[in-house]
């Protein structure tokens, strides 16, 4: 469906995720193109290696040639910046931490992972090959020559079929290896399906379910999803918290050879990788706080990539460095927006929910946060955007709407009808961090807010412990007019189906947080979570975005999304920049053209 | 004289007992404690209500934060005096150890700027004070005092692009080489901060200087110089300046106990992994130990420093002791 | 014959009336003007800091837009094709520059015009506007923290001076601890406690930082003037404590604290545009410290804003510090006249 020369248009990122405060940009890994919705239209365009006429001086979207011009080469150290990364636990089965996921990338295999996040594509890693004969049973055929990392105490056997079945029974169970249970297994939830894990002969493993689960191939393609030996986990489950390289043993394409929690890692290639790699090692350099410092640094090719915070500045090293850096764009997997609780007032009433869902101007805010490197977001945000309504459609739902005046005194309608100025002074929380990356985005919110509707709103600055702490226990509302917007959760799925289903339905625990319940919605997530027809379930997600939409996100308004620019040399040639987690993919997408002018002035 | 160090040096161990609690209490009132900061930041939203508490406490009680403020104030002195400083919440790293892996750096910093303050400062304070309330004065001194004026981080940020963007040298922004690992490399990315701190320090020990100067070249003394005849350099450099020099002397050697603290704005710009750099960080993660730790260390060398300042005085001034 | 003033012969033939027999307003004038002359760049000095504050107080009246407008100008790279492509297929955005997708665009980054005199910000908003409106931010912050630091230093000082014995040792010991403290961190920390830090706290914070060094000048000098001997003599006819405080040491050590009370203004309007840097800023208000952050981070593509603020800020702790210094000079008796060759 795609030409060989659209590859080009994507590439990977292989950045660590790092989301932060004070001065500190907040780029995240980048985002994927939407999934197979690209189509004839792109390729009309040109859009590859071409610049439109006579446009303004902002680079081409892509200036380097297609891959099949250049062959792929061997060779070539990475480098990246890292900065204000954080840990939680070098135990994948318990982390939940971006930067971790990235590291697993490049070290772990998981038993299937996405080959491609635009074409949805699963391929098998620690799996050869699997088999679904009925809903209820997955037959997987282990790879054969795969080898762990040489480190003890593992020390590069090769793989086994008990490994894949420690992995998902100690996920399914959430228990320590004393019994105990801990709370940290955080994805426990998508194994629970699962009824009996056998091992059929020395190179096949068969996994029976409860009941038929659609996504159980996704969960083990999950970027937390990484196999870890069994014996590694019985020596080090202790002291997984201590942050060392000596504790990430896996099988995948680079070994952790060195490992600092500032963010400075070094990883070198897999020689006994049963697939080819190209970038010989990768690193990352840590404490880089400053922005202007990781532009200087780029400017001299001491790092290979680089994510400016402002579209000025990108606009300036793309004609500073015409031809000889490339721009590749990615939705963020970090929506914008807020949450309330609406299973009491105030926000129980949705006139007065509704009046602030639509005076919050999402376009004015794509210009004033991205320089309009950006796009409106509704519940389901444009990285899952295959599961989603187009934009077409958002913009006729209140609160996308383009007549700003007509939405701004419909909404003055609603509060007073609900007599919203008997609420007093309303308070808007307002994230240090987010605050700290977007200064005075606090006061325009509360400036809008107060224009609009008359009451005083009062921004208030506070750290996400403090946030997170008013959401679990139903603080935004519930009696008080205070409500809260930001950063949500990242995004970490394709698909949305498992998410809504957790959040929006009224059985599932999450959904206490907001407790705006809707029976369609709860009717149609259960539907959706036992459909087997993945172009069914996309029908039946925009079908609960649209009803969460006209319930004014159902206690999650969503705002917006940002794009990520990613500047790259023209040396350094990827495929594919999804808005996951995709380090899996870098030793196969990306590698270094040493032919290339650009590598030049490069520190080999 | 052994009375006079042993009273100084017992007066100080309360003055750093005072600073263990400040920072202890500081440290501790900081809104948003590290553990619910940790799991909110990645994950605001999507929690578990019935789980949220139990997956804080598990990690409160590995890292010890589930007891009550003042028993971990008794704790945290224990642990102090028996040496132990605690280990990062962040990194699981020892705060000693950290410390200690930051403070060259922070020191190559301070000491490079310091040079760089004593070499413009002495030759501009004098010059500007032997030529009171002439021309040169009044440019010299704009000049220093708007080197002293500028936003230090705005400078620093010009002069690193427009070397990067002139392409006078590489700097190794991604390296941070020390002075004795590779001497030509640290210069490169040492230089810019130290120049642009050193400046703006020299500006204000110059003016001390061209005070002091002033003075100085009051005295009888001096007149004397003149009356007799001297040359204007033999008057200045070999009476007058000694004398002038002393309270510069007096505040440069006060400010030596800042040399540990160094300067955050730069190390944060340069990204020198130095110690106010760390504690930056640590403030923003709500790393307790580290926080307490470095401030503590960072404390109690100025108060060390002083008190040897205060010996050496006491050493060299007789009437001193006897205050 | 109406009480002529006594006349002064100071030439032969030359009769100048005395100074000290005009009323107040002349002499305050003429010794204005005495320093202006003697003192031209304390002159220049004071002169930017007039300027400074009648920018400050009228804010509202002097800038020519609300600091937070928003400006709008329509967009010629706008692709209307493009547009409709992406309202179907998200993916159409992540291929083209941003600014094919806007019909209009915000005003950002623009250079002096006619409309905009200093140029415009990356958000679209009026340059000079804004400046203008962070005057009054750094004015209050730096006088606020002086102020405080000086009279709360002032008062302890005076009080572990005179009083001597325990209290003095007690407070120098709390001073060393407060000393010992790096400043910055200090700041820090006082300033998180409150989830949002607003000027007040951080004024504040900066006067209380700062009073360390305030103390130990005043106790120095107050141990000098304690020696005096018309302080003996009141101690002596039985003066209360409180009187000989205020009423004979308190005037003889004013010199020294106006002096540091004017030459460290500029150091706290630094340490607020610091702090502003670092992410501690008030968020609500426009402090030229978060414009210089602000503007910091473009200085490749778009330097006037961060130079337009940095600028600003320069030129104001350049202001204090003349004038402080020229006020320093003219008010230590030690220091008049010309040293050097020319004469004593």
């Amino acid at each position: 469906m795609r030409s060989e020369e659209n590859y080009w248009t994507r590439n990977l990122s292989s950045r660590l995720s790092r989301r932060r405060f004070v001065g500190g940009a907040t780029l995240v890994t980048a985002g994927a193109a939407s999934l197979a919705l690209v189509g004839c239209g792109d390729d009309e365009e040109g859009p590859a290696g071409t610049t439109p006429a006579g446009q303004a001086p902002t680079a081409s979207p892509t200036a380097a040639p297609s891959p099949t011009q250049v062959q792929k080469q061997k060779g070539g150290i990475a480098r990246f910046s890292s900065a204000n990364n954080t840990w939680d636990t070098f135990d994948a089965d318990r982390s939940r931490f971006t930067p971790f996921a990235t590291l697993l990338g490049y070290t772990n295999l998981g038993i299937v992972h996405y080959r491609s996040f635009e074409r949805a594509e699963l391929e098998g890693a620690l799996a050869e090959s699997w088999e679904q004969p009925d809903p209820t049973q997955i037959t997987f055929k282990l790879r054969p020559n795969v080898y762990w990392h040489n480190k003890p105490p593992v020390n590069g056997r090769q793989v086994t079929v008990e490994d894949l079945k420690f992995f998902i029974e100690r996920n399914k169970a959430g228990k320590l290896l004393d019994g105990k249970d801990d709370p940290n297994f955080y994805r426990k939830t998508e194994y629970a399906t699962v009824d009996k894990v056998e091992v059929v002969d020395s190179q096949t493993l068969r996994v029976t379910f409860t009941k038929p689960n659609p996504f159980f191939l996704t969960t083990l393609a999950g970027s937390y999803a990484k196999v870890q030996a069994p014996e590694a986990v019985r020596e080090f489950e202790s002291r997984y918290n201590v942050y060392s390289a000596d504790l990430i043993i896996g099988t995948g394409a680079y070994i952790l050879t060195e490992f600092n929690p500032e963010g400075s890692a070094k990883l070198v290639k897999n020689d006994k990788f049963y697939d080819e790699i190209y970038i010989e090692g990768v690193q990352y350099f840590p404490l880089f706080t400053d922005i202007a410092a990781q532009q200087a640094s780029f400017e001299q090719k001491q790092i290979d990539a680089f994510s400016p915070r402002t579209v000025a500045v990108l606009n300036e090293l793309l004609q500073k460095y015409k031809d000889q850096i490339y721009v590749m764009r990615s939705f963020s997997a970090n929506p914008m927006g807020g949450t309330y609780y609406g299973g009491a007032p105030p926000w129980s009433d949705k006139r007065l929910i509704g009046a602030i869902f639509k005076v919050i101007d999402r376009r004015q805010m794509v210009q004033l946060l991205f320089q309009g490197s950006g796009a409106m977001s509704g519940n389901i945000p444009p990285a899952q955007a295959a599961f989603g309504i187009p934009e077409r459609e958002l913009v006729t739902f209140e609160g996308y709407r383009e007549d700003r005046a007509k939405e701004i005194a419909e909404a003055k309608q609603m509060w007073d009808a609900a007599q919203g100025s008997s609420l007093g002074e309303v308070v808007i929380d307002i994230p240090d961090i987010w605050e700290g990356a977007y200064p005075g985005i606090g006061a325009t919110i509360a400036g809008w807010l107060q224009s609009a509707l008359g009451n005083t709103f009062r921004p208030e600055i506070q750290p996400y412990s403090t946030i997170t702490s008013k959401i679990v226990k139903q603080e935004y509302g519930n009696g008080k007019a205070n409500i809260w917007f930001g950063w949500l959760s990242d995004v970490q799925k394709l698909e949305p189906t498992v998410d809504l289903f957790l959040l929006y339905n009224s059985k599932q625990p999450q959904f206490q947080q907001w407790a705006v319940k809707i029976d369609e919605v709860d009717r149609l997530t259960e539907q959706a979570m036992v459909e087997l027809d993945v172009e069914k379930r996309k029908e039946l997600c925009k079908e609960i975005e649209r009803h969460l939409l006209r319930n004014w996100g159902a206690g999650i308004p969503y705002n917006v999304v940002q794009v990520l620019n990613t500047l790259r040399w023209n040396y350094y040639k990827v495929v594919e920049q999804p808005s996951f987690v995709s380090s899996h993919n870098f030793y196969r997408d990306s590698w270094f053209d040493q032919t290339d002018p650009t590598w030049a002035g490069r520190r080999a | 004289m052994r009375n006079y160090i042993i009273r100084r040096v017992l007066i100080n161990i309360p003055v750093i007992w005072l600073v263990a609690t400040m920072v202890f209490f500081a440290a501790n009132v900081l809104p948003g404690d590290f553990v619910a900061q940790r799991i909110a930041i990645q994950n605001p939203v999507s929690n578990d209500p019935t789980q949220w508490e139990a997956q804080l406490n598990a990690v409160r009680r590995d890292l010890g934060l589930d007891k009550p403020v003042l028993q971990r104030y008794f704790i945290y002195l224990g642990d102090l005096l028996r040496g132990d400083l605690g280990e990062s919440y962040e990194t699981r790293q020892s705060s000693m150890q950290g410390f200690l892996d930051g403070l060259p750096y922070t020191l190559q910093l301070s000491v490079m700027t310091l040079i760089v303050a004593i070499v413009t400062s002495i030759p501009i304070g004098i010059i500007s004070a032997i030529r009171q309330d002439t021309w040169i004065d009044y440019i010299l001194r704009v000049v220093a005092i708007t080197a002293l004026a500028a936003p230090n981080f705005w400078v620093a940020t010009m002069m690193l692009i427009y070397v990067v963007r002139l392409d006078l040298w590489t700097v190794p922004l991604t390296s941070s080489p020390l002075l004795w690992e590779s001497p030509m490399e640290s210069l490169k990315l040492f230089i810019i901060p130290a120049v642009a701190g050193g400046l703006a320090t020299g500006a204000s020990v110059m003016r001390l200087l061209r005070s002091t100067m002033l003075e100085v070249l009051r005295q009888d003394y001096i007149r004397t110089a003149w009356a007799k005849g001297l040359r204007e350099r033999y008057v200045v450099m070999r009476h007058a300046l000694k004398n002038a020099l002393i309270p510069v002397v007096t505040v440069l050697g006060l400010s030596v106990a800042t040399l540990i603290s160094g300067n955050v704005v730069f190390e944060y710009i340069f990204n020198i992994p130095g110690v106010g750099n760390r504690v930056l960080r640590a403030i923003n993660a709500r790393d307790v130990p580290v926080l307490q730790s470095f401030v503590l260390l960072l404390a109690t060398s100025v108060v060390f420093v002083n008190l040897a300042v205060d010996l050496l005085y006491g050493v060299l001034d007789p009437r001193i002791r006897y205050a | 014959m109406a009480q002529q003033p006594i006349a002064v012969e100071r030439f032969p033939g030359e009769y100048v009336r005395s100074l000290s027999d005009r009323p107040w307003y002349v002499r305050a004038g003429v010794h204005t003007l005495r320093f202006f002359r003697a003192k031209p760049l304390g002159g220049v000095g004071v002169a930017l800091i007039v300027l400074l504050v009648v920018v400050a107080v009228f804010r509202e009246q002097l800038s020519r837009y609300d600091p937070q407008q928003v400006f709008q100008v329509p967009n010629p790279a706008y692709d209307a094709d493009l547009a409709e492509q992406a309202l179907d297929n998200p993916s159409v955005k992540l291929l083209y520059p941003p600014e094919k997708f806007e019909p209009t665009t915000l005003a950002r980054n623009l250079g002096p015009s006619a409309k905009h005199w200093l140029g415009t910000d990356n958000n679209g908003r009026d340059l000079f506007a804004r400046l203008v409106w962070g005057s009054r931010v750094s004015l209050m912050v730096g006088i606020g923290a002086s102020a405080l630091a000086v009279i709360l230093g002032s008062v302890f000082g005076i009080v572990s001076a005179y009083f001597s014995g325990w209290v003095d040792m007690l407070m120098q010991r709390l001073t060393d601890a407060l000393q010992a403290f790096p400043p910055l961190i200090l700041l820090l920390l006082m300033i998180q406690v409150i989830d949002t830090p607003n000027l007040t706290l951080i004024t504040v914070a900066l006067g209380i930082v700062g009073v360390a060094p305030v103390i130990r000048i005043v106790r120095s000098t107050v141990l000098a003037v304690r020696e005096e001997v018309y302080v003996t003599a009141a101690i002596t006819i039985g003066a209360s404590d409180l009187r000989i405080m205020f009423r004979h040491i308190l005037p003889n050590i004013v010199a020294p604290i106006i002096v540091v009370f004017t030459t460290s203004i500029g150091l706290y309007i630094l340490a607020e545009a610091s702090l502003s840097f670092l992410g501690y800023g008030d968020p609500r208000e426009i402090s030229w410290g978060k414009m210089v952050n602000e503007g910091r981070i473009l200085t490749s593509a778009a330097p006037n804003v961060a130079l337009v603020s940095g600028l600003a800020i320069t030129l104001v702790v350049l202001a204090f510090n003349l004038a402080g210094d020229a006020l320093r000079d003219v008010l230590d008796p030690r220091l008049r006249g010309r040293g050097g060759r020319t004469g004593f």
